[in-house]
């Protein structure tokens, strides 16, 4: 079950926020300067443009004045032609008084400005006419026309170049803040992925410390945090392991004083009341005191020996794991009335140590068989594999809906799964339960056996 | 019924004292005493050992008819000596004494060659018919032991299907329905590998050796009605 990031929940990174910040200050900067550029720009062009409009109307005037004292017309030509190549000037013509046209000059103007920023720039076309007088005769009229058009192309590339240039800008600067968040923010991400690791139970996990020193600084107290949880845990493992090891010696020391002094007292008082009723004959009036001492002291005998088992089966010393399983099975089988079937490999050894954890396991298996699966039926199978011993505790029970192979559970009922769990570590081995539901629970333990 | 009149000799091993002395008054009193099955000592007809290395000496020291063991000693585990008793003396009749009633410590004797398997809380005349079986050679079983015994080695009822694991029946009904092993391991979140030795395993379990097989059983059986994780 994948919880998700913990840092995306609800909010936007700070990636992201950070570049829709600088992203809106920027647009709104860049506007604003890129408005009191073109400003300034039109007020500027707006003023050369109408003295230009003057300046070219002075100069064709003092032009055709000179030329017209001479006569020279074709020069005039040439200069109107090469005038009107100006780059505001479309049109001009020089007529005489009447009206009617002597020269005129124009070119086509393209126009590739969106009309809407042409009516933004507002400037107007100028026709500027004046009279031509030389020493008091009038030589006609020249009027000159002037299109705005060249110089709000002008602004309008001018303008294009400025939007170009914050965009670019923009870019650069989102890039950079993409790359400087990456590379310090980046690590926590690998800090989030090592606390769901612990949170699955490796406690072994670290991060190298990375990025920003503000992230470098958790990186390393989750660091510290996580060796101190496997100290704990180490230390933990250890009280348990020290407490489980003073239980089953105690156990085993309280198990031998019941066997031995008063199982062996027991024996013997019931072998003299044997005797007792032998000598005293068959038909003595004292025979059925004797058999009711009998019996009671059948009932005492039979006390102690489950109780000493109950304690700690000396059966584990003397004859193994294996065949201790196999008595345990059938005693399971009478005190629950679950079927119990046991397959056990030819006697594998294992330490006293491990034998009396392994035990313990399988004890535990068969109690939570009996406690909470409705089985009928159990299969224990017991083989040896690759230096292994592997034992497998099958029911055919409900199942289990959910099935906790964590290392630490939060189900209080679960502390006979911690248990075996535990105990199959302090084995060096490796515990697994599975489930099919409907079909049964399977505990599997396998465990490494040394050669001795 | 008294199947020898031979007078026999019997070494009692037990670290307890009074259980020894228990024995002893017993067999003595016992013989020649107005009994339906009497026993014949011989002469100095009972040695004591309080250990196993007393009992290994006095069986090399003196022939006797039998032995009486107890399974806990102080030296050496019962089973350790008895073994050793055999090693020196195969044919001389060790009958275990011991206070544990489980079958399975009968069984271990058993394979290392006890003559029979008496209980400690077993009545006079038992012990005696005991001892007189295993110095005649045979072999003793108490009633209730026999019992024990026969039942622990009932044929089992159950299908071989219900031995497999959780894991094993997964890739058993996988295999059944023709999944391909890769497949099976994504499902089950487990390693191709894995997967190959749940196979051999759970076919081992089985007895079969083809995946035809295996979807033979569970089609005729209708396994595949019930829930695996595909």
């Amino acid at each position: 079950m994948n919880k998700g990031s913990y840092f995306n929940r609800g909010k936007l990174s700070l990636a992201v926020r950070l570049l829709i910040g600088v992203g809106l200050v920027m647009l709104i900067v860049g506007s604003l300067m890129v408005i009191m550029v073109l400003r300034a720009d039109i007020k500027m062009e707006k003023e050369q443009f109408s003295r230009r409009a003057s300046e070219q109307a002075d100069f064709i005037r003092m032009s055709i004045t000179e030329m017209a004292l001479v006569g020279d017309y074709a020069t005039i030509r040439q200069m109107l032609r090469s005038r009107v190549q100006d780059e505001a000037l479309d049109r001009i013509t020089w007529s005489d008084d009447e009206g009617k046209t002597i020269k005129e000059e124009s070119k086509e103007l393209l126009d590739t400005v969106p009309e809407w920023f042409v009516q933004f720039v507002g400037i107007t076309p100028i026709i500027e006419s004046s009279v031509i007088e030389v020493g008091g005769a009038h030589y006609g009229v020249v009027t000159i026309q002037m299109s705005p058009t060249s110089v709000v192309k002008r602004i309008y590339g001018r303008m294009l170049i400025g939007i170009e240039s914050t965009v670019f800008a923009m870019v650069i600067l989102f890039s950079l803040i993409a790359i400087v968040t990456a590379r310090s923010l980046g690590p926590l991400k690998l800090l989030e992925a090592a606390a769901q690791e612990i949170e699955k139970g490796n406690y072994s996990v670290r991060v190298t410390p990375g990025g920003s020193s503000e992230v470098r600084g958790p990186i390393m107290a989750f660091n510290a945090m996580a060796t101190q949880i496997e100290v704990l845990l180490g230390q933990m493992r250890k009280l348990a392991g020290r407490m489980e090891k003073a239980r089953e010696e105690q156990n085993k020391s309280i198990a031998r004083e019941l066997h031995d002094s008063l199982g062996g007292n027991l024996t013997m008082l019931k072998l003299g009341l044997g005797r007792l009723s032998e000598i005293a004959g068959e038909d003595h009036k004292c025979q059925p005191k004797i058999k009711s001492l009998l019996d009671l002291s059948d009932s005492t005998i039979h006390l102690v020996r489950d109780l000493t088992a109950a304690l700690r089966p000396s059966m584990l010393d003397s004859l193994g794991v294996l065949p201790t399983i196999k008595w345990y099975a059938g005693e399971f089988s009478r005190m629950t009335g679950i079927e119990c079937q046991v397959d056990l490999c030819k006697d594998a050894v294992c330490s006293k140590e491990h034998s009396t954890a392994l035990f313990r396991v399988v004890q535990e298996a068969l109690t939570n068989v009996a406690r909470h699966s409705n089985a009928s039926r159990v299969f224990i199978n017991a083989c040896e594999e690759e230096g292994k011993l592997v034992v497998e505790i099958v029911d055919n029970g409900k199942g289990m809906a959910e099935v906790i192979n964590k290392d630490v559970s939060n189900g209080t009922n679960s502390f006979g799964i911690i248990g075996m769990r535990e105990r199959t570590q302090f084995m060096q081995g490796e515990f697994d339960i599975s489930s099919v539901p409907g079909r049964g629970t399977t505990v599997a333990i396998s465990i490494p056996i040394g050669k001795t | 019924m008294s199947m020898q009149t031979d007078p026999i000799s019997v070494l009692l091993v037990d670290d307890h004292y009074i259980v020894r002395a228990g024995i002893r008054d017993l067999l003595i009193q016992g013989a020649g005493a107005n009994l339906s099955e009497p026993l014949t000592l011989s002469e100095d007809g009972v040695g004591e050992a309080g250990s196993g290395q007393e009992a290994l000496k006095a069986i090399q020291e003196k022939s006797y008819s039998m032995v009486l063991l107890d399974f806990n000693l102080p030296d050496m585990n019962g089973l350790e000596l008895l073994r050793r008793i055999k090693a020196l003396k195969p044919g001389l009749p060790v009958l275990m004494f011991s206070s544990y009633a489980e079958s399975e410590y009968a069984m271990a004797c058993f394979r290392e060659g006890a003559a029979g398997y008496l209980s400690k809380d077993a009545l006079p005349e038992e012990i005696r018919r005991a001892i007189r079986t295993a110095a005649s050679g045979q072999d003793f079983i108490s009633p209730t032991l026999k019992q024990q015994l026969f039942s622990s080695v009932r044929p089992q009822s159950c299908e071989p299907h219900e031995r497999l694991t959780s894991r094993e029946y997964e890739v058993f009904i996988g295999i059944s329905r023709g999944v391909p092993l890769g497949e099976i391991a994504e499902s089950l979140k487990i390693s191709v590998k894995t997967v190959s030795t749940h196979r051999a395993k759970l076919l081992e379990k089985m007895g079969m050796k083809s995946n035809a097989e295996v979807a033979r059983y569970v089609e005729k059986r209708r396994l595949d009605k019930q829930s695996a994780s595909f």
